[in-house]
């Protein structure tokens, strides 16, 4: 049986998240990674991008964590998990380029994920699925290019939750958190589900925490996915446009409120399906 | 403690002493904007009716609130006492701001804005000078208005009925409320189901503006929202509710998208983004809060949250020039096109409004 080719996405050189998929996936005795898209991360583009995204202040802490290795600043809690993953399965890779090296796969660096310098790069290298771990925003053809399309980890329960910060919506929502594993296509996260994967939120957690331990639950659902892959495939559920809502990125003063929540104790209750009977609808 | 809660308490602080410092000493009302370059040296100009009216509910909803805050009843009082000394015997009240040297002239919408304030007084006090004044300017409204519903004499521009007017509906459905006078609501229905005809597909509602054909201010597009959304709620009407939520809604995802708000929109709701009209920031902040209340729609909360922000961040936390502390412009920046150069009260009301309604909500989660 042919391996199903598979390239990867990464939306900086030193992203843990690619890194780990990369080495997880590569031990999938079914699956071959080929090639890896390698974002610029020093475009103006791509820094407005980032700075609309979280604003200066964020964009600022999260590049000192990434880049610097800060250890005092509030992001900590949020990159523990994936640094104790690493380290568990004892990758040390301090970049994309250096695992995929290691490995033997390509790796092209592109501006934008959507240029033609990155669908003739998927094309060349014959490529399957195509795994998204940051990168930006996708244009149909890029979602198009491979056989299967692009598989993305959300990390809020699907159909319900979908944009911005989910994890986050849900627990304000009082529903238990899940990462769903799902493919894109051109809406916002209403693409084929192919399985969602429940985060277990354990006493002591705060929001920061739990962020981090969801980017970890993202990487061992993708896996997982691949393991089996046609399995899952054949399995995928389409989704109904107004079963779920677009949340866009929560405020600090909300986060706050759910974050004091967590550090008191409180455990989210309530199922999507409870949720959905609240009758918010987008 | 939740985040930024400190910066929300100096911003309620400041806006309060603000809206105080604003208040004429001759006449007990509240002056209209600060600008030493439309009101030359001394500042402020003279005090305002209209927001007068509409500033007694921020002061009283301010003393129930937050106690410390009580002194504003007696301000709020006096506020009432002198709108009541220049009602027009046939139940109006003037528009434009007041200078006693100036002849004084009619005006639906500021007529409409008043009421809000003498109803809520009445509410508080029980005294029935209040109610009766309301009546009898909610009288004379009805009785200038057409038989559609719009009005042709005494508005800002000559025989245009502009569809902010759903907030002079919206008062005089609080005196309906208050008399169940059914005339009160006939005519107040009357002018929404004109309004909701404008209603274009794509949520907008066309004729917001100061001026008919033009772009809309945030100011007034926020005005005509709220007029229809306050109605609903004294109607239990699904459908008003509707029509201002579809408005409110399609801001709300624009907001998002584009991470500010416009100072200005066309029907098509491209917006003149060369300025921001902060006022309309806190009206659209107020009225998201509102639907967060009703339908739990949390995304609402989340943006209101972010427009209370963008005010706060522009609001003048200390100036050497005492009158200036606690303002907040009309535009960002201060040349542009809504009160350009000029710190309206409203401005500073409306802030007042929506941290004491998003801090209700807050402390409830």
């Amino acid at each position: 049986m042919e391996k199903l080719r598979v390239a990867i996405t990464s939306g900086y050189v030193a992203s843990k998240h690619a890194i780990a998929l990369v080495h997880e996936i590569n031990r999938i005795s079914e699956v071959e990674v080929v090639l890896l898209l390698q974002v610029k991360t020093f475009t103006v583009r791509r820094l407005k991008q980032l700075l609309r995204m979280y604003g200066w202040k964020d964009a600022w802490e999260k590049f000192k964590n990434v880049f610097i290795g800060n250890s005092s600043n509030r992001f900590v809690d949020e990159v523990k998990p994936i640094n104790s993953f690493l380290a568990e399965r004892k990758i040390d890779f301090k970049s994309t380029n250096e695992i995929c090296k290691k490995i033997g796969a390509q790796v092209k660096w592109v501006a934008s994920l959507n240029e033609e310098k990155s669908i003739a790069a998927i094309k060349a290298n014959k490529v399957d699925l195509i795994i998204y771990s940051g990168g930006g925003i996708l244009r149909k053809e890029f979602i198009g290019t491979s056989r299967y399309g692009v598989l993305n980890a959300h990390s809020g329960p699907l159909p319900y939750f979908r944009g911005m910060n989910c994890l986050e919506w849900a627990l304000f929502y009082n529903v238990k958190p899940e990462v769903t594993v799902h493919l894109i296509d051109s809406g916002i996260d209403t693409g084929p589900i192919l399985k969602r994967f429940p985060i277990e939120i354990v006493r002591e957690s705060n929001l920061s925490s739990l962020r981090g331990k969801s980017v970890v639950i993202e990487v061992v659902s993708i896996v997982e996915v691949l393991s089996n892959f046609q399995y899952y495939y054949n399995l995928r559920t389409s989704q109904k446009r107004d079963n779920g809502i677009q949340f866009f990125i929560m405020h600090p003063i909300l986060k706050s409120i759910i974050n004091n929540r967590l550090i008191g104790g409180w455990m989210p209750e309530i199922d999507c399906e409870e949720f959905m009977a609240l009758k918010i609808r987008d | 403690m939740i985040v930024g809660e400190a910066a929300r308490k100096e911003a309620l602080e400041l806006s309060l002493n603000w809206l105080v410092k604003s208040i004429d000493k001759n006449t007990g009302g509240s002056r209209a904007n600060y600008s030493i370059l439309f009101n030359g040296l001394r500042g402020w100009s003279g005090p305002y009716p209209e927001t007068t009216g509409y500033i007694i509910p921020t002061f009283l909803s301010a003393t129930q609130e937050f106690p410390e805050y009580s002194a504003l009843k007696e301000k709020a009082h006096r506020m009432g006492e002198w709108l009541l000394s220049i009602q027009f015997e046939d139940g109006a009240f003037p528009g434009n701001i007041y200078y006693s040297n100036k002849t004084l002239e009619k005006s639906i919408f500021n007529t409409g804005q008043i009421i809000l304030g003498l109803t809520s007084l009445f509410d508080h006090e029980q005294d029935i000078r209040y109610l009766e004044s309301a009546t009898r300017a909610a009288s004379w409204l009805i009785a200038n208005q057409e038989i559609d519903g719009t009005w042709k004499r005494f508005n800002y521009v000559a025989d245009f009925s502009p569809s902010y007017y759903t907030r002079v509906a919206w008062p005089i459905l609080k005196v309906y409320s208050r008399t169940h006078d059914d005339k009160f609501k006939e005519a107040a229905i009357n002018n929404l189901l004109n309004i909701k005809t404008r209603q274009l597909p794509n949520g907008f509602i066309d004729g917001a503006g100061f001026k008919p054909g033009s772009y809309v201010f945030l100011h007034t597009l926020a005005y005509t929202i709220r007029g229809f959304l306050e109605s609903s709620f004294i109607l239990k009407d699904e459908e008003l509710w509707n029509v201002g939520y579809l408005f409110a809604e399609k801001v709300m995802r624009q907001f998002e998208v584009q991470k500010k708000l416009h100072g200005a929109y066309y029907s098509s709701f491209k917006g003149v983004s060369w300025y921001q009209c902060l006022t309309g920031n806190v009206q659209m902040a107020i009225i998201w809060l509102k639907i967060f209340q009703k339908t739990g729609d949390a995304r609402f909360l989340n943006s209101a949250i972010k427009a209370i922000d963008i005010v706060t961040k522009y609001q003048i936390k200390s100036s050497l020039n005492s009158n200036l502390k606690g303002a907040v412009a009309g535009s960002v920046p201060i040349y542009g096109r809504y009160m350009a150069f000029r710190y309206p009260n409203w401005a500073v009301k409306f802030l007042t409004d929506a941290l004491i309604l998003e801090n209700q909500i807050l402390k409830k989660l």
